[in-house]
């Protein structure tokens, strides 16, 4: 075992309390629902569930992945401005890109409509079959195998490029041997994310009548009223997801790149028809993923902006923005102390890592299925205080914003730990025994090498998670303490009645905010 | 040098330790706050499902009326009421307002309600619209009926929700989704009326008819007929009203369904004052007021729907839709049979 221990067991048991109390549902198995859901929803579920893991895998690896090469490793007209445009479609919550593409794309919508009045053109149900639920979580969840992908290029020597170059190899034979295994553990943890936010949304797939994993889980609990089986069916994601995670761990390896020098310059100077390509294709993608949605929701929020506008939307904007901070904030000084226990030995242990695996657990679980886990997590401890004190905790009603933040920490802190995690692994021993041979204290060697190295790590884990809990609905919808409404709410109030143009505002107001963070996190990373 | 590390580390911990201790403070900050807010004398606090832009308006005028403060949370049904129970007795909400009386027989069933005790609700409404126990009242009524292309369907083709399961309309029918309650519901009166293998052979009808995958929203059925997609559905008159108001030249037009059966199906939204309310006085006046003439009209005419009163006239777009005859099946019996009537669905292949 290693040092610190027990605040590490504490903190992650901690963490992982909500998700693993839905387990304990089995310990009253309802099998006649069970036998009712193997005969009628369970075959297509799992077909869909499939399909829908390996287009997104598939879709959003080859997407993110490509076009983190493209930025790092190739220079060509605009490069700077994509570098930043391919991230954006993280900030659209992936519930408003679905109804602005349905509105758009379906049969009633305008594309159609204008094929139909055009040519000879029949009209097609796009939510039938499984491209279109597919292409949306592609545009809109590939920015996060980008952003890793990105760091695990960058990350890379200047030196293995041009050596693999020099003698003889293509770009291609390059990008496979070289530049691709040794970014292979970003990748992967990129898709593992990727992977996870699918399978826990149900906005998406409700929009679209998909059946996957989290319908069956909601027809439990929203049809038969068993949050019981609801919880059973839950658990068995949460199984998927443990073992996504551990064989993502597993997948890293031993392998282990310390970087003392990274990418500075770009390797390939695109030129004439390949940089028109590279272009051409860049342009289609943010328009597709970021640019047509958000032209959408401006015409939408321009016509509706005099209906829907109220002196509310001030205050709501305010939580939203306080709850994404706090949460954030919470969740990276969460991750910093695992992680500095983790590291604190040279070799860091196993067990580390199958207690890191299982604090994680938490991010494919449907918020909602979380947030019933942490009430019941909260009746177990008011029971015992009852039991052994004598007085009444009501915690969910004393517990104010706690609870909440609680809730978001147990969802996200997978998506703290990532980036984090990765700024770790590239410090360097040397490093710090420099600091200290040059007689550098404490302080200092804080100050001065483990701050600047840990930093972009940080601000990538702040800015992930603050626009995740700002876009959460599903707890934040169950668990709010009154007075605490926001934008994602309101949202989802306009769309559920399916006044989606009145949606679009707060949609708007929302995705400012998200990029109103982004943008602060990135000046303080280029000040560092 | 490892020792250097070490405490490098620990050191590290410590300053981050405090900044997260800092963050739950600000949360007891906001909670004082939120204490301070529900111990005020004259305030009713209540839990909605009903969307914030339906309530709001409702809520201010009977507070310029009484005095009386409206706070208000609004969440989902079924997570409404868990968290009512999570809460118990230190529930701070006095009233919960729901859409479809399959919420609203779920809650009593969960033990959450305490009765009604003001007579006005009971003057006021008519009898198949609340719990027969007093535990819950609708509030105002939306029908579920049969909308359709006024260019390609003649009003005399139509006749009954049943009848959509026939061959002629093989291709012609979009519906929405059984996931939402409003479809629940009205298979749910279906069955109540007709029996399981009946009611079965009507699912099987409609899902063979079906245009399209079932929609996830009442407004997607409208668009669909519009474009040409299907040419008849089901809806919730309301959604027809807002539409209407919109846009008055429409090519759709409403149906009243089973008129000479089993009349038209309809669903309420209404509201209980809970069992740990902390002011049932102001609950009940909420209440009565609610079922008042005047609270009514606003109430109903906000969404186009119909007033559960029904000494209180509709808004003009709606009473233009003509007078129906409604289900007089107790809503309490269509809540019960829910879960059976879902099954029944998925049975068939409703998704």
């Amino acid at each position: 075992m290693f040092k610190g221990r027990l605040v590490f067991i504490f903190l992650t048991l901690l963490l992982a309390a909500p998700v693993v109390v839905v387990a304990f549902a089995w310990l009253n198995p309802q099998w006649e629902l069970f036998a009712h859901f193997a005969d009628t929803l369970l075959p297509d579920m799992l077909m869909n569930t499939l399909i829908l893991l390996l287009g997104v895998a598939l879709g959003a690896g080859l997407l993110g992945t490509g076009l983190a090469w493209l930025v790092t490793m190739c220079e060509f007209p605009g490069r700077r401005a994509f570098e930043i445009l391919f991230f954006l479609p993280f900030v659209l919550p992936a519930y408003v890109v679905a109804f602005v593409y349905l509105g758009l794309l379906d049969f009633a919508g305008p594309v159609q409509g204008f094929l139909r009045s055009t040519m000879p053109f029949q009209g097609v149900d796009i939510r039938s079959g499984h491209a279109a639920v597919v292409t949306v979580f592609t545009l809109v969840f590939y920015p996060y195998v980008y952003m890793l992908a990105k760091i695990g290029f960058q990350a890379q020597r200047h030196t293995y490029v041009e050596a693999s170059q020099m003698l003889g190899a293509s770009h291609w034979r390059t990008f496979r041997t070289v530049s691709l295994p040794l970014a292979r553990p970003s990748i992967v943890a990129g898709i593992t994310l990727a992977l996870m936010e699918t399978i826990s949304d149900f906005g998406v797939v409700s929009m679209f009548n998909y059946d996957t994993f989290t319908t069956v889980i909601y027809s439990a609990w929203e049809d038969y009223r068993s949050i019981e089986v609801a919880a059973q069916v839950a658990s068995l994601l949460v199984l998927f997801s443990f073992i996504l995670i551990a064989v993502e761990r597993y997948s890293r390896g031993r392998a282990k790149f310390y970087t003392d020098q990274c990418m500075i310059s770009r390797p390939f100077q695109l030129q004439g028809k390949r940089a028109f390509l590279a272009v051409l294709v860049s342009l289609l993608v943010v328009g597709l993923s970021f640019i047509a949605p958000l032209l959408q929701l401006l015409i939408w929020g321009w016509q509706t902006f005099t209906v829907e506008w109220q002196g509310q939307y001030w205050s709501w904007m305010f939580n939203t923005l306080a709850l994404g901070v706090m949460a954030a904030l919470m969740s990276v000084a969460v991750a910093l102390m695992l992680l500095s226990i983790k590291y604190r030995s040279r070799k860091p242990s196993k067990s580390a890592n199958l207690l890191l695996s299982f604090a994680s657990m938490g991010y494919a679980l449907p918020g909602s299925v979380m947030a019933i886990g942490l009430l019941f997590v909260l009746f177990i401890v008011e029971t015992w205080v009852k039991q052994w004190f004598g007085f009444e905790l009501l915690l969910l009603v004393s517990g104010g914003l706690g609870i909440l933040l609680y809730a978001y920490l147990s969802r996200f802190i997978a998506v703290a730990i990532g980036p984090v995690e990765g700024a770790f692994e590239s410090i360097h021993p040397s490093y710090v025994e420099a600091a200290q041979t040059l007689g550098a204290n404490r302080f200092k060697i804080f100050r001065r090498v483990y701050l600047p190295l840990v930093l972009p790590g940080v601000a990538v884990a702040f800015l992930l998670v603050a626009v995740d809990v700002m876009k959460e609905l599903p707890a934040t919808y169950l668990l709010r303490p009154y007075g605490w409404d926001t934008l994602a709410i309101q949202v989802y109030e306009l769309a559920a009645e399916g006044l989606y143009e009145r949606a679009a505002l707060p949609s708007l107001l929302l995705i400012g905010m998200s990029l109103l963070i982004l943008l602060v996190v990135k000046r303080i990373e280029l000040k560092s | 040098m490892r020792n250097a590390v070490k405490t490098t580390l620990s050191g590290f911990n410590i300053w981050f330790l405090s900044l997260w201790l800092v963050v739950p403070v600000l949360g007891f900050h906001s909670l004082q706050v939120q204490a301070a807010d529900v111990s005020g004398e004259k305030e009713v606090v209540v839990y909605s499902s009903r969307k914030e832009h339906l309530i709001k308006p409702v809520f201010d005028a009977f507070t310029a009326e009484t005095g009386i403060k409206v706070s208000y949370l609004t969440g989902k049904d079924n997570a409404l009421i868990e968290r009512v129970k999570a809460e118990g007795a230190a529930t701070p909400a006095d009233v919960l307002m729901t859409v479809d009386a399959g919420n609203l027989w779920y809650a009593a069933s969960q033990d959450v309600f305490q009765p009604i005790q003001t007579p006005l609700v009971k003057a006021s409404i008519p009898a198949h619209l609340r719990d027969p126990d007093g535990l819950w009242t609708g509030l105002s009524i939306r029908a579920r009926t049969i909308v359709y292309s006024s260019e390609r369907v003649k009003p005399i083709e139509l006749s009954s929700y049943e009848q959509l399961a026939e061959p002629q309309w093989k291709g012609r029918l979009c519906l929405r989704t059984a996931k939402k309650v409003y479809t629940k519901s009205l298979v749910s009166a279906l069955l109540a009326h007709h029996g399981e293998s009946q009611t079965s052979q009507v699912i099987q009808g409609w899902v063979d008819n079906l245009a399209a995958v079932p929609m996830a929203k009442d407004s997607h059925i409208m668009d669909a007929i519009i474009a040409g997609q299907c040419d008849v559905g089901l809806v919730n008159t309301y959604y027809f009203g807002r539409l209407q108001e919109k846009n008055p030249e429409v090519p759709l037009k409403l149906y009243w369904a089973n008129q000479q059966t089993t009349g038209t199906h309809v669903n309420v939204s209404g509201a209980g004052i809970l069992k740990h309310a902390k002011h049932p006085e102001l609950a009940n006046r909420l209440l009565a007021w609610l079922a008042s003439d005047s609270a009514q009209e606003l109430f109903a005419r906000l969404n186009k729907e119909f007033p559960a009163n029904p000494a209180v006239k509709s808004d003009p777009l709606v009473a233009a839709w003509g007078a129906f005859e409604q289900d007089k099946l107790n809503l309490q019996q269509v809540g019960a049979l829910q879960a059976d009537a879902v099954k029944l669905m998925q049975r068939n292949g409703y998704r």
